[in-house]
């Protein structure tokens, strides 16, 4: 402040001394007039970048995709193919519609490994960090999804997010009072019914919109369904010119048959039909009934957003998160020797092994009984943000403090099953079977975790020559301490109750600098880290050396911005310490975290928008990641006492696509829109040491629609066109369980054998039409 | 004390929710309009700011007929908060077309590499706009003032930006702001400031930021009779609907 007191006067006085003031006068202001600045674009096509653009001044990486390319998606569709065509991103999901979930790889990092934030509430699953993304929102309501890949947020409340994070953001209730409705009809029996009504501005001030859905769909390949109900509410009640509280419910009701993953093998010799099985014959744990996913979860938040004086800034968000379901799974128990981790069948021998029980109650202790065996997660996960935001000069000064106090319980009861295969329950809170000596159900699993986490960051961004350069210093202290309690039938004593506390600094430093007129660099450096998920702390005996993963991320880019174009390109290395691979068996629905060392990712990530005409905008974007593992795995220990170390040194790190490049564009005329999305993914690896991997493939999706124009009081009725995967490619979409191996790999310890992994398949070429009007 | 600790996150969170109850409820101070570098000098015409409209240009400019000011023979204004070193103006910015007066550019502008056309950066130019910097002799002063005034808006136009903070995409504000820059004869901005917030912090930082990092042209010879710095203002209207 003094420096620039000092300038000025020393210029003041220079003027002074050239005397070219000495009759001239600064009289009068000229009013240059009014400048619209509209945050949103009208529609994609008036755009630059097909709304997969915007202009951008963060010192990160940062893509961003806003209304106008969402209102063109068919509204079954989950946030996550929303992403598909952003540079960095490589996502799947199991069908066309986006109900059924799916999965998201950043610059080669999970769905796991981002953080991701509703509305600014944390979604990620407390324990494992999972998202499911089909639950949170219908998109009708969704306003746009910003993306930063490789670095978090300071701001940001994550403790799991080592490769960036991601952020929904709802539409505002409208001024005006008013309501949509939409009808969808597509192929599969695809039915969705969409309807909300706008309060518009009320006298007090307050406006609310409050909206329901309900889709339904048969799966595309094997028997089953997909149900869905869903409900949002907002309500944001303004406090004076400044100030306002901002209130969201979204209520999510998902029944979902779950599509079986296949082996390359499997997926080679019965095509596309792969799937589980559709007849029942019994103790069949791979009927399709016993494969489904209930699950209903409600995310509910108020966000105070307080002016409190003209340059300090108050946001408060107090939120909870409650979710219950489970992902099905079926097993089958003998009775003449009961499961051993299973509580209170009939008695004990004095060796700990159980005595023949009779469970289903014929009489006989010799037969071999079909469970339903659910693993079923509740959370119940209440928390807090502040932010308080401080304009000093040329700085503006962020700080805050995020709690969130979060309580996980992970059971695992067994269902009897009719003989026509069906469970008893499939949300698995009936009929269970029951521990005789508790009265309670018996379970495979009885966990409980409390996670607690907290973080506090400050940050300060700075504005220097002329605002063309900004310069970002930020910390982020994130801390999470898991308890957790296992009450497992057989864990010792010793092994019931441990906890563990992860903490780290996490500094980010950059700059934005703009050099010349619409060109500018950017660079920043970012640490990340992400806390083990909490499954080692229930291994017997507990895992307790697992490690934080922590990442270093460095970035450097330009970006070339103006009215009509939009280019933005960096250059990206990400160093990895600690990776944690995740991977879950799908018959015993075990997880297993594998810390496979430390990888190094490198690359360029490239996106551009063009406004071709008044009618015509374009966008393609390209990755180059060239992401490895840097050390050799170590798989055991060999019955000879050596090491099996896997040759994985110097492998393409699983899951990374070295390329990955997209093409998209938008079209408007007089009422008529099309627009077309092209994705070509380059090769996948699926195991550690490389020798398995998925064939690249290149997906091309199309929508066309046609706003009527307004009929009586039906205003602005649109019929829209989408089409999926036209070339109706057959691919394997995605990775769902690694192996580190798939042939057997000799080593100094022994021949460590190899296993398949697992895939999704791609979903074939998908229609649907929807037909929507406002009131 | 040791029932504190334990529930430390929840006092401080706590302490949070009251501290903002008492902010909330305490009294306010308005925002004050910004110091002028001399009250004498100030004669904010608001009321001519012209209503939504294609062509401003024409209403904007009113001969001066209040009484001439007083001369000041510093019209820069004492130091403000908000002001980042203005006395260096970088190398880069407004081309030297015409030898000039006032040498306030630093001596390397001569030799400066590229000569930037800053008219290249108006991917869209108005009607009344002109690429080429040196046709813009017009005949009456009035004249120039008026085209001046008009590409002003026209440039502005196209180096404006919604804010893109994580902040602002989550919070998407909206509102008006009002800003007023000073420009000398070269096209040097000298100073800038908020005459009317928009009620959201970010807004008026992302206005000033818009006009902090313009690069503007010299102006016309005898604009505003002679005087060598003009003052301005400008409206940015931050919407976020379809």
């Amino acid at each position: 402040m003094r420096k620039s007191q000092l300038l000025a006067g020393v210029f003041a006085g220079a003027l002074c001394a050239s005397g070219a003031f000495a009759d001239d006068v600064t009289s009068g202001t000229s009013s240059v007039g009014r400048i619209d600045v509209q945050g949103v674009g009208a529609d994609a096509a008036s755009e630059p970048g097909a709304g997969l653009m915007i202009p951008e001044e963060s010192a990160k990486q940062k893509s961003t995709v806003t209304r106008a390319y969402i209102e063109e998606m068919r509204p079954t569709s989950s946030p996550f193919q929303a992403l598909m065509m952003l540079p960095g991103v490589n996502t799947s999901s199991d069908d066309a519609y986006g109900l059924s979930g799916g999965r998201l790889t950043v610059r080669g990092f999970n769905s796991d490994q981002m953080g991701f934030t509703v509305q600014g509430v944390p979604v990620n699953d407390s324990g494992n960090y999972a998202v499911y993304p089909q639950e949170f929102v219908d998109i009708e309501n969704l306003e746009e999804i910003f993306l930063t890949q490789g670095a978090v947020d300071t701001n940001a409340p994550h403790v799991g997010a080592s490769g960036g994070n991601i952020g929904l953001v709802l539409t505002a209730p409208s001024d005006k009072f008013g309501g949509t409705a939409a009808q969808s009809f597509g192929q599969s029996s695809m039915s969705r019914t969409f309807a909300r009504v706008d309060s518009g501005l009320l006298p007090t001030n307050t406006k609310f919109f409050i909206s329901g859905s309900e889709t339904h769909a048969e799966k595309w390949r094997g028997e089953g369904s997909d149900r869905r109900q869903h409900a949002d509410t907002e309500v944001v009640q303004k406090i004076g010119d400044e100030s306002d509280i901002d209130t969201a419910v979204l209520f999510n009701y998902a029944v979902n048959d779950s599509y079986r993953t296949a082996t390359k093998a499997q997926w080679q010799t019965v095509g596309r039909k792969f799937d589980y099985d559709t007849s029942f014959v019994p103790l069949d744990t791979n009927f399709y009934r016993l494969r489904v996913n209930p699950f209903k979860n409600v995310i509910a938040e108020t966000t105070a957003h307080l002016q409190l004086r003209d340059n300090l800034r108050l946001t408060v968000e107090p939120y909870i998160w409650y979710g219950i379901g489970n992902g099905g799974g079926a097993t089958v128990f003998k009775e003449s020797s009961p499961p051993a981790n299973y509580s209170g069948f009939g008695g004990e021998l004095s060796t700990g092994t159980k005595l023949p029980v009779d469970l289903n109650g014929n009489g006989s202790t010799r037969d071999s009984v079909l469970f339903y065996t659910p693993s079923i997660t509740e959370t119940y996960r209440p928390g807090i943000q502040t932010n308080l935001t401080y304009e000093l000069d040329n700085h503006t000064i962020g700080t805050g403090f995020w709690f969130e106090h979060a309580r996980h319980v992970q059971t695992g009861p067994a269902i009897p099953v009719d003989n026509i295969g069906n469970p008893g329950s499939i949300w698995g809170d009936a009929g269970q079977l029951v521990d005789q000596t508790t009265g309670m159900p018996a379970e495979y699993r009885k966990w409980v975790t409390i996670n607690i986490a907290r973080q506090f960051y400050v940050q300060d961004e700075a504005r220097w020559l002329h605002d063309s350069l900004k310069t970002v210093v930020g910390l982020r202290l994130p801390s999470l301490e898991r308890d957790a309690t296992n009450n497992e039938f057989g864990v010792p004593a010793a092994y019931n109750h441990v906890s563990k506390y992860y903490a780290d600094f996490l500094p980010t430093v950059g700059a934005n600098y703009e050099f010349i007129q619409s060109n500018s660099v950017f660079a920043d450096f970012t640490k990340n880290m992400r806390a083990p998920q909490n499954y080692p702390l229930f291994d017997n005996p507990p895992n307790m050396s697992q490690k934080a993963e922590t990442s270093y991320n460095y970035e450097l880019g330009y970006r070339y911005q103006t009215k009509d174009y939009l280019v933005q390109t960096a250059v990206f290395w990400t160093d990895f310490y600690n990776r944690q691979a995740t991977a879950t068996d799908p018959e015993s629905l075990l997880t297993t975290d594998t810390n496979v060392g430390a990888t190094r990712s490198k690359g360029v990530e490239l996106s551009a928008g063009a406004k071709l005409s008044d009618r015509w905008s374009v966008f393609s974007s390209a990755t180059y990641n060239d992401n490895r593992l840097r050390n050799n795995f170590l798989a055991g220990i060999g019955t000879n006492g050596l090491p099996e170390y896997l040759p994985t040194k110097g492998k393409t790190y699983i899951e990374t696509p070295k390329i990955l490049a997209s093409l998209g564009t938008a079209y408007a005329y007089q009422g008529f829109f099309a627009g077309a999305q092209a994705k070509f993914t380059g090769v996948r690896y699926s195991t550690l040491v490389n020798d398995e991997k998925t064939a690249p493939y290149t997906t091309l999706d199309a929508q066309a629609g046609y706003h009527f124009g307004d009929v009586g009081w039906v205003n602005d009725p649109v019929l829209t066109f989408n089409v999926t995967n036209i070339l109706d490619k057959n691919y394997l979409s995605q990775i769902s369980t690694f192996k580190n191996n798939a042939s057997n790999v000799k080593t100094a310890g022994g021949t460590v054998s190899g296993a398949s992994p697992l895939y999704m398949l791609g979903a074939p070429r998908t229609f649907s039409l929807t037909l929507s009007a406002k009131f | 004390m040791n029932a504190v600790f334990r529930h430390r996150e929840w006092l401080a969170s706590g302490y949070a929710v009251v501290a903002m109850l008492a902010f909330a409820f305490a009294p306010v101070p308005k925002l004050q309009a910004p110091k002028l570098p001399d009250e004498s000098m100030m004669q904010v015409t608001l009321e001519q700011l012209p209503e939504p409209e294609p062509e401003p240009v024409k209403q904007v400019v009113q001969p001066v007929s209040q009484p001439p000011m007083p001369v000041q023979p510093a019209p820069v204004s004492p130091p403000k908060p908000v002001a980042p070193p203005l006395a260096k103006p970088k190398p880069q910015r407004a081309p030297v077309l015409a030898p000039s007066a006032v040498q306030q550019v630093a001596p390397s502008e001569a030799a400066s590499g590229p000569a930037k056309d800053v008219a290249v950066t108006e991917p869209a130019p108005t009607p009344t706009a002109s690429p080429a910097p040196a046709a813009q002799v017009a005949p009456a002063a009035s004249d120039g003032e008026e085209k001046y005034v008009s590409r002003l808006h026209g440039y502005l136009d196209s180096i404006k930006r919604y804010p893109t903070s994580r902040e602002a995409r989550l919070e998407h504000p909206t509102g008006e702001a009002v800003v007023w820059f000073v420009l000398d004869h070269q096209g040097n901005l000298i100073d800038a400031g908020i005459e009317k917030g928009s009620g959201a912090m970010m807004l008026d930082q992302a206005a000033l930021s818009t006009v902090r990092r313009g690069e503007y042209k010299p102006f016309p010879p005898d604009a505003w009779g002679g005087a060598a710095t003009h003052r301005f203002s400008v409206r940015l209207d931050f919407s976020f609907q379809q």
